[in-house]
């Protein structure tokens, strides 16, 4: 700054001398009057110590006020909700497992574990006596070895219930603690084990969705909804238990899936366990037989050996084969179970099951194009439902013509239940296959898929389908009013390399209402035995048939498919022209 | 003047300690209130699971099913007891409204709900 240019602050200032001393101030209060330069260093520093003060008194002001708005006028000015803490959310470090409609599959609640400090246990031979008429199923050795260890710290027993919580707190023995602990829980016990799955006692998931969507839930507070419905679930596991009742088989599994989403609606492996105690249970009950296990199928993949030929047109409804001599081939022999005379029409051979008329069809389609076919339908790997328990599917290699032929009646190749039902919903739902899922989907949203056949064919096997139920092998499972197409299948075991005659699968696959389907169902039991009741038939037709049947007159209002009155003699006559297939351009024009 | 300025300014700030700490008083109440209305929230969520639990349990399809074998006597819904609005035949009178009068035929021991094609016939013959 040049002082020289700078015009003098007030008008009764002298000339500037710049060599002038500095005068004292002569004392307090008294005036003096500056000259020159340092009066106007002066001034600017008054003005700017009263420009700070200001700012100051500003800030010292607001704060002021502030304060005693907050203390003394704070009523009306403070906000009426605050917008801070907000409730707290229950965490117990794993999320619920409902099913589509709400319903608690699996939670997680808070239980009491019992502990001890065998350290601070006085005395442990009495203490272990006291113990053992409150936790029976602990023995007393095993408590008083508990008792009786170096460790600071033992676990007498997890997870107690409310009731032998109070008994051990009624004892009053020193040195027992409990310690809060969340334990997961299964109301629905053994009805959903094999989907649901379980947990260890430090809350893993160790099977079923459980394990798949182990770190999910963990993260999760949101229950996660399966696409299970428990009333279906319900039903079809009942019918399976009494159909195992009945025909004294070892085990039994069943399928619902909806055919437009592939969610499945139910799933029941038998025998099942209760997921409460997983510990207790056989590795055989545990097996989850409808998503784990792999069987040879029978004659319902000739639902798959008839789509491949007529969506290939190698054959039409018209064409007819000789079923009247077993077809041999080295030491092989194809015969048929009820041989029918003279030649058989396609859908007659579907209809009476022929095994001869489906391998003759095969031979028409070749190895290739059956390998190529079954390949797309996704029966060549395991499936791709969300859990960790799926089989493989096993099949030839090489696939030679003997094979070809063996498994166009369902021999020689074994697939996973579940990858069935999803192949046969698509052969029935228009032509296209979506993956199996066993999570709710979100309603009226298209599932993606592929076009494994054309949406004339899935009309024709869906009439083809309907007339086995009407007038072929599955007509026990004709549920009245819901129109229920399918296919039977009987299966020998192979036990030990060696067809057995005794030992099979029988089984029915099947989808309703057949005028446009909306859930598929699968049935099958293991080695069955027949009865009485039966004439000693322990096939498709007599024992997993009217299992369909039950399961389908009740499931039916149930998931709200509606009762379809058809005049018997219109849908005979529809059905006649396939099965005559006389007329095949009018089963083209429907 | 300067010491009145003074003693205001003391005065005004020893009021404004007193409510200030008053005020913090009140914050630590409310916060301890807080802290127990949310353990008591947790306490009551964690009874509702546990009550949601047992519903879950007590619903189980198998033993509504049995109960309501043994108590109401219902059964599974047959698809032939299902019947469509529209499937439902109209009354004859409702075709032909001249003919709304009981005929002679229409016997009180008639129970038979829906009339069938036959007395539609005989109905709109009056």
């Amino acid at each position: 700054m040049n002082r020289r240019v700078v015009p003098p602050s007030r008008p009764n200032c002298y000339p500037v001398i710049d060599t002038l001393p500095p005068r004292k101030f002569a004392g307090h209060g008294a005036r003096v009057q500056l000259d020159g330069s340092a009066a106007r260093a002066l001034e600017t520093g008054r003005t700017r110590l009263l420009a700070a003060g200001l700012v100051f008194a500003l800030a010292f002001t607001v704060i002021g006020g502030r304060l005693i708005d907050l203390t003394l006028l704070s009523q009306n000015s403070e906000p009426k909700i605050a917008g801070g803490p907000t409730a707290p959310q229950r965490e117990t470090g794993r999320a619920d497992i409902v099913d589509r409609n709400g319903v608690l599959l699996a939670t997680t609640l808070p239980t009491a574990s019992l502990w001890a400090n065998p350290h601070k246990v006085l005395d442990p031979y009495d203490a272990a006596v006291q113990l053992n008429t409150a936790l029976p199923e602990l023995s007393h050795a095993e408590i008083l070895a508990k008792l009786t260890s170096e460790k600071g710290f033992v676990w007498l027993k997890r997870g107690l219930t409310p009731r032998q919580q109070y008994a051990i707190n009624r004892l009053g023995v020193p040195g027992l603690q409990f310690r809060q602990e969340p334990r997961r829980y299964y109301p629905h016990a053994s009805l959903t084990a094999h989907s649901v799955g379980f947990t260890d006692v430090d809350d893993n998931g160790l099977a079923g969705i459980e394990q798949s969507f182990d770190s999910k839930l963990r993260g999760a507070v949101k229950p996660l909804a399966l696409s299970i419905d428990l009333r279906i679930q319900h039903v079809l596991s009942q019918a399976l238990t009494d159909t195992m009742a009945e025909f004294k088989a070892i085990g039994a599994a069943g399928i619902v899936m909806d055919v437009r989403t592939g969610e499945i609606v139910a799933m029941t492996s038998l025998p099942d366990f209760d997921p409460n105690r997983p510990g207790d249970a056989p590795a055989d009950a545990r097996f989850n037989r409808a998503s784990l296990g792999v069987y040879e199928m029978g004659s319902v993949f000739k639902i798959f050996t008839t789509a491949m030929a007529l969506d290939g047109g190698i054959v039409t409804l018209d064409d007819r084969y000789d079923t009247s001599k077993p077809i041999r081939i080295g030491r092989f022999t194809i015969s048929d179970f009820k041989p029918k005379n003279g030649p058989l029409s396609v859908p007659e051979i579907l209809m009476y099951s022929s095994n001869i008329g489906t391998a003759r069809i095969a031979m028409d389609v070749g190895a290739l194009m059956q390998r190529e076919f079954l390949e797309r339908l996704g029966l060549m790997l395991p499936s791709t439902v969300e859990l960790s328990e799926v089989g493989h599917p096993m099949m030839p290699s090489p696939w030679r013509e003997i094979n070809m032929l063996t498994i166009s009646y369902g021999h020689g190749m074994a697939v996973s239940p579940i990858r069935l039902v999803s192949a046969v919903s698509a052969i029935v739902n228009g032509g296209i296959l979506r993956p199996a899922t066993l999570l709710r989907q979100p309603a009226n949203t298209e599932i993606p898929g592929t076009r494994v056949i054309s949406e004339q064919t899935s009309h024709q096997m869906r009439q083809l389908m309907r007339l086995v139920v009407t007038h072929g092998t599955g007509k026990k499972a004709n549920a009245d009013g819901y129109m229920v197409g399918g296919k039977t299948g009987t299966a020998d075991k192979l036990i030990g390399g060696k067809y057995a005659r005794d030992a099979r699968v029988a089984s029915f696959v099947g989808a309703f209402p057949m005028t446009e389907p909306r859930y598929a169902i699968f049935v099958m039991v293991d080695e069955p035995k027949g009865n009485a009741s039966t004439y000693n038939y322990a096939t498709g037709g007599w024992v997993a048939a009217p299992a369909v049947r039950r399961v389908v007159e009740q499931i039916g209002p149930l998931l709200g498919v509606a009762p379809i009155r058809t005049n018997p003699e219109d849908e005979e006559s529809e059905l006649l022209y396939v099965r005559a297939s006389a007329k095949a351009e009018k089963v083209a024009a429907n | 003047m300067r010491r009145l300025t003074g003693i205001l300014g003391l005065t005004v700030a020893a009021v404004a300690a007193l409510f200030l700490f008053a005020l913090k008083q009140d914050v630590r109440q409310m916060e301890d209130e807080l802290r127990a209305a949310h353990r008591d929230i947790l306490n009551q969520q964690e009874a509702i699971q546990v009550f949601e639990t047992e519903w879950s349990y007590l619903n189980q399809p198998a033993r509504i099913a049995d109960l309501a074998k043994r108590h109401l006597g219902l059964e599974p819904i047959s698809a032939a007891r299902i019947v469509r609005l529209d499937d439902l035949p109209l009354r004859a009178a409702s075709i032909k409204p001249a003919s709304k009068q009981i005929s002679p035929s229409d016997t009180p021991n008639d129970t038979r709900l829906i009339p069938t094609s036959s007395d539609t016939k005989a109905g709109s013959a009056q």
